[in-house]
């Protein structure tokens, strides 16, 4: 058929939208983005394509061919049924548009004045009016979509049945009706509603308010409708390039399509595409970091609930058999009460304490004090291999008895604080500053019946106290800080420093618990074991029969289990 | 050479905790032991259950003044020992 002879898209733009189309199908928001570039496109290839018929049409003219063409006949290709045509065709609403829209097109064209001719020609030219007709049933199909779909139906090639077909014939039949019209090339048409006239002999408009389709703001309001629904699918970035691509549409319409703009538009694209998978490849980054985060958090979580069984496994290894001689012989062996068993400088632990380990037993100062001097040793060396790490310090269960008066005959002075007691101590601290220490363990004796501990975690401006019956300790947690208070005071000469970010921790509940009435004792050193070396307090009281064993040959080998 | 082996005097305090104090004269080179031990006698205690501390930690029993580097009215804590299992 002559009229469609038009060139099949093969320019850039078309090319890139169906490229565009052709890579998003399987992204569905990704479709959706591209969705108002696929309009431009459309809109771009009609004005293309109107130009190339417009310059046919002057050929044909220049080479006398018009006459020729006038004469054709209606009834070489269509059959078609005079009574049938006579009646004028029901546009719908986005056909009726489009027609507007390309005479609108011809008449703005001030070189070649529109006759009724030229303006059937522009006519049955449009694959797009064509097509909309042909579909003209599915009214709900609003002006985007029925572009949309006739570019689809393009790429695609697909979607025509016999009742598209008759009615295709049917336009094509009222086109030459009015083409053939007789003065068709001589009257020239100034206004849409002249247009409208002539071409109301064939075609049955819609209401005008409906026409008004193509006019800016419906595109508005399309656009804005496209934009809210996409919004309601929580598509934000989406409707954002909606937006801006929106605001293009409108550029682009009202310039008039320079090559300049064209050019621009085949850019945006370009940007749009590498805007839209650099975003992608953001958000999968952005997922896959935050699957990352979260799985190194476990991880982490695993890795340190497991090295604290690991050193907790460490600390509670069971003894060798050379180890079980010594602590049995230590322990229950003979001789006389005072013989001294071990000796670390001015700290010796007698047969008689020694025999406090035996189960069942109270724990005397000497054993505990000389368990911590082991601890306070151990220390020592892991800061020799650890050389971040600093040192911490474990003074004797006298320093608390000092400090508060305690077992005072005065009972006025009975448990008073009094820091002048204690004022000396810190020189035996390493670095003889107590505040570049990392912990400081004390132990605590109450009344000659019971042991706690409590420790003052310098580093992590934290005092905590530590007591297997789960006495609250607050006595204690308040005289220590009042002690870094003065210390500081009398040593720093100034007031301790951020005395508001320090953390007062009452015995907690998940501290171990001795379920009888004489392990205190070994519950006060294992707190101290496990705090020194940072292990959290895993053990309970079934662990305690082997932590006495612990202690003992600790003390028999001069040093803590590592 | 004799003038400087003169073995100086000088005065220790031992505060026990009621806050009593006991003033030993002693020789630099006594052993501490032995002003332990006549404080124990005086108090009527055996010296196994006393603790003396120098500035918080244990004074070795042999070690002298002058190896504790003691200056004259410096003060030696004597604690009672400490024992406890809650009962």
């Amino acid at each position: 058929m002559h009229y469609h002879h038009a060139p099949r898209p093969a320019n850039t733009q078309l090319y890139l939208a169906s490229l565009l189309l052709s890579i998003t199908t399987f992204q569905h928001y990704c479709f959706e983005h591209y969705l108002p570039y696929v309009q431009l496109m459309t809109i771009l290839e009609r004005k293309r394509r109107r130009d190339e018929k417009r310059k046919s049409i002057s050929i044909l003219r220049r080479a006398s061919f018009t006459a020729k063409y006038t004469r054709r006949q209606p009834n070489h290709y269509v059959t078609s049924t005079s009574t049938r045509m006579t009646e004028p065709l029901q546009l719908n609403d986005p056909t009726a548009a489009l027609i507007k829209l390309e005479v609108l097109h011809l008449l703005e064209n001030k070189r070649h004045p529109c006759t009724v001719f030229s303006m059937a020609n522009a006519l049955m030219g449009s694959q797009e009016i064509m097509n909309s007709y042909a579909r003209g049933k599915k009214e709900e199909m609003n002006f985007f979509q029925s572009i949309f779909q006739a570019t689809l139906n393009r790429f695609t090639g697909g979607g025509t049945n016999d009742t598209e077909i008759r009615r295709r014939y049917d336009y094509v039949e009222a086109i030459r009706r009015i083409e053939t019209r007789p003065g068709g090339h001589t009257q020239t048409l100034n206004t849409w509603d002249e247009a409208q006239e002539v071409l109301s002999i064939v075609f049955d408009f819609p209401p005008e308010k409906q026409l008004d389709d193509t006019s800016g703001t419906r595109k508005d309001d399309a656009i804005d409708r496209f934009s809210q629904s996409l919004n309601a699918l929580k598509i934000r970035d989406t409707s954002i390039g909606l937006r801006s691509s929106q605001k293009m549409w409108m550029e682009v319409s009202n310039a008039a399509l320079s090559p300049k703009i064209i050019g621009d538009i085949v850019d945006d694209l370009d940007k749009a595409d590498q805007h839209m998978s650099r975003r992608l490849k953001k958000e999968y980054e952005k997922a896959e970091e935050r699957k990352k985060s979260k799985a190194i958090e476990e991880l982490e979580r695993i890795r340190l609930e497991k090295e604290a069984k690991q050193r907790m496994a460490e600390l509670m290894r069971p003894l060798t058999e050379d180890e079980k001689e010594i602590v049995a012989e230590a322990i229950h062996g003979s001789g006389p009460d005072h013989e001294i068993l071990a000796r670390f400088d001015a700290d010796s632990v007698t047969r008689a304490s020694m025999h406090t380990l035996r189960p069942g037993g109270w724990l005397t100062d000497e054993v505990i004090h000389f368990f911590y001097v082991m601890l306070a040793r151990r220390d020592e060396e892991m800061c020799k291999q650890d050389p971040q790490r600093k040192r911490s310090h474990f003074f004797k269960s006298f320093f608390i008895t000092s400090l508060l008066n305690e077992g005072h005959a005065n009972p006025a002075k009975n448990g008073t604080y009094e820091y002048r007691n204690v004022k000396r101590w810190s020189k035996k601290v390493p670095g003889k500053d107590i505040f570049d220490l990392d912990k400081i363990i004390f132990p605590i004796n109450q009344n000659n019946m019971h042991w706690v501990c409590s420790v003052i975690f310098m580093q992590a401006k934290r005092i905590q106290f530590y007591d297997s019956m789960g006495g609250d300790g607050c006595r204690y947690l308040n005289a220590l800080f009042q002690y870094l208070k003065d210390e500081h005071q009398d040593k720093k000469k100034c007031p301790l420093p951020d005395e508001d970010e320090w953390e007062f921790i009452e015995c907690t509940s998940d501290t171990p618990r001795q379920r009888n009435g004489f392990d205190c004792g070994v519950f006060t050193c294992m707190f101290a074991d496990f705090i020194s070396k940072d292990c959290p307090l895993l053990f309970d009281q079934t662990h305690i029969t082997l932590c006495r064993e612990r202690i003992a040959i600790a003390i028999m080998n001069g040093r803590a289990i590592m | 050479m004799s003038g400087e082996d003169e073995p100086e005097t000088l005065t220790i305090r031992i505060r026990d905790q009621d806050g009593q104090e006991t003033f030993f004269k002693i020789k630099k080179t006594t052993k501490m032991r032995k002003v332990f031990e006549s404080y124990a006698t005086r108090r009527g205690v055996q010296m196994t259950s006393l603790r003396f501390l120098l500035d918080g930690e244990n004074v070795e029993l042999d070690s002298t003044p002058k190896m504790l580097e003691l200056e004259d009215q410096d003060q030696i804590d004597c604690m009672l020992a400490q024992t406890g299992g809650c009962l």
